[in-house]
């Protein structure tokens, strides 16, 4: 071959060579061509550059098509099925695998140009365990929402890690090119990859939800916010004041820090009624104050109460007359004791007089309700 | 006599015997074999031998890094590599002293017959 005469092949020439040689052997799985073909642009450069040095000329580069039978005899893989000119036949699937393969080698030569990108390159070759073990876990994860009919992205029994252990398993053996007995596979293979890619951000998007949540969880007061009013994790349905006297105070509102309604529901408007259940199993309705128009008197206490038997359908609950009183738990309570100079005394024990919230408790009580639009405006 | 067919058969050995106490890459591989003397060696056919007995599991790899250059995969003998070496070469004696004996005196390719000889197996 030193006798020929051709001229010292550039470095143009060779890197064209290879891809030719590459699309020459493209019917083998992509790893075998890998295999192959690595360093072929490099061991060619080398060559050229060797005979260059001899002061002989360069070995021609010959037919791509020869080259690539002489590898595959030579490697004891099997010859091309099909003439290479009949490419252009192929499916289109198997085209865009070609030119993809193509051009994956393109972008990987060019990269390896500058020292940092070969050093960026071999640092990601590296990484690609963690791709495969991924890419396993990503078939889990959508399996385990489209069979398991659960978003759970970590298996909860033995039977879901045998097979996320399986999967993954498959899928470094798929990486390292093993496992991939019929040649569809490989396909399957690419298929499953691009799946996995496009379904992998979202996938971790969720599951660092989920897992936020949990570690979240272990504190119940943070993660779940109930509706309405919640004193130790129970429920708060009713309430029950008492003025200093110690006598019950009928149509008592209240507020909260921000002015907004201290409601026992959270979306007073749209609820008609509160349906609670005692230990004896009986229903109790609660609905709210008809003093307050809308139906949005939730935060007018006590909060009236309707014998659950009487009404259906229960929408009508709000109109209701039947309503009654809701027996307060105590006649009465003890009455504060006057710390020094007497703020809100006694006296105030004659504004028990039941209903008319107008005249009621005098002094501070008159003024609180009355903030409460500057201060919500500021809160929000 | 076309050398390059008589290559084929032995090519394997060769390779072999010149990874065995020096690892090398492709091309590395090929340089090593021509100046041995096997000029006409194609490079074709020793990266697809290097391929092969990798499979084979006769070969192990590993990527060097270069400055400024591509990275070199590397071949180095396994066990079952050197294993293979030493039975190839072998087969590949008694071949040779065969072969040598029934061209030096092609009068008498009957030799086994003589109870002295040194019993050359056909192979």
């Amino acid at each position: 071959m030193t006798e020929s005469t051709a001229p010292t092949p550039s470095v143009r020439s060779i890197a064209e060579f290879a891809v030719a040689v590459r699309a020459e052997l493209s019917d083998l799985p992509a790893d075998d061509v890998d295999d192959l073909t690595d360093g072929l642009a490099a061991d060619l450069t080398e060559q050229a550059a060797d005979a260059a040095e001899a002061g002989v000329a360069s070995p021609e580069l010959g037919a791509p098509a020869a080259y690539a039978a002489e590898l595959r005899a030579a490697a004891d893989l099997p010859p091309r099925t099909e003439p290479a000119a009949g490419a252009r036949q192929d499916s289109f699937l198997r085209r865009l695998g070609t030119r993809a393969r193509t051009q994956r080698a393109d972008a990987a030569r060019g990269i390896r140009q500058s020292p940092a990108g070969a050093q960026l390159l071999d640092f990601l070759l590296v990484l690609r365990p963690v791709w495969w073990v991924l890419r396993g876990w990503a078939v889990y994860a959508v399996a385990e929402i489209f069979i398991g009919r659960s978003v759970a992205f970590l298996p909860t029994d033995p039977f879901r890690t045998i097979f996320l252990l399986a999967l993954v398993t498959l899928s470094v053996q798929w990486g390292r090119g093993r496992w991939l007995p019929w040649r569809w596979l490989t396909g399957f293979r690419t298929l499953v990859s691009v799946c996995a890619v496009v379904a992998l951000p979202l996938l971790i998007l969720v599951a660092a939800h989920q897992l936020s949540y949990q570690n979240t969880y272990a504190a119940p007061s943070d993660s779940y916010v109930s509706p309405g009013l919640v004193q130790n994790g129970e429920q708060v349905t009713n309430i029950f004041a008492y003025d200093a006297a110690g006598q019950p105070l009928p149509d008592v509102q209240l507020f909260d820090q921000d002015g907004q309604p201290l409601g026992v529901v959270d979306d007073s408007p749209n609820t008609p009624y509160l349906s609670q259940f005692d230990e004896a199993g009986t229903e109790h309705v609660l609905v709210p104050s008809r003093r307050v128009p809308g139906g949005s008197g939730w935060n007018v206490y006590p909060l009236g109460h309707v014998a659950s038997e009487d009404v259906y359908p229960r929408d009508a609950l709000a109109q209701l007359e039947a309503r009654e009183a809701t027996p307060f738990p105590f006649t009465q309570v003890q009455p504060l004791v006057a710390v020094s100079e007497s703020a809100a005394e006694p006296e105030s024990g004659e504004s028990t007089a039941e209903a008319t919230p107008s005249a009621a408790p005098p002094a501070s009580a008159t003024e609180v309700p009355t903030p409460t639009p500057t201060d919500a405006g500021a809160q929000q | 006599m076309d050398t390059t067919q008589l290559l084929k058969g032995v090519l394997d050995v060769a390779v072999l015997a010149v990874i065995a106490n020096d690892d090398g890459y492709g091309y590395d591989v090929v340089r090593r074999l021509r100046a041995a003397g096997l000029d006409e060696v194609g490079d074709a056919s020793v990266y697809g031998t290097l391929r092969r007995l990798y499979t084979a599991g006769a070969l192990s790899t590993y990527v060097v890094p270069s400055d400024g250059g591509p990275n070199r995969k590397y071949y180095a003998m396994t066990a079952q590599g050197h294993a293979l070496l030493a039975e190839q070469r072998g087969n590949w004696h008694r071949f040779a002293s065969t072969l040598t004996r029934l061209l030096d005196d092609p009068a008498s390719p009957i030799q086994p017959r003589t109870p002295s000889s040194t019993n050359g197996d056909p192979l």
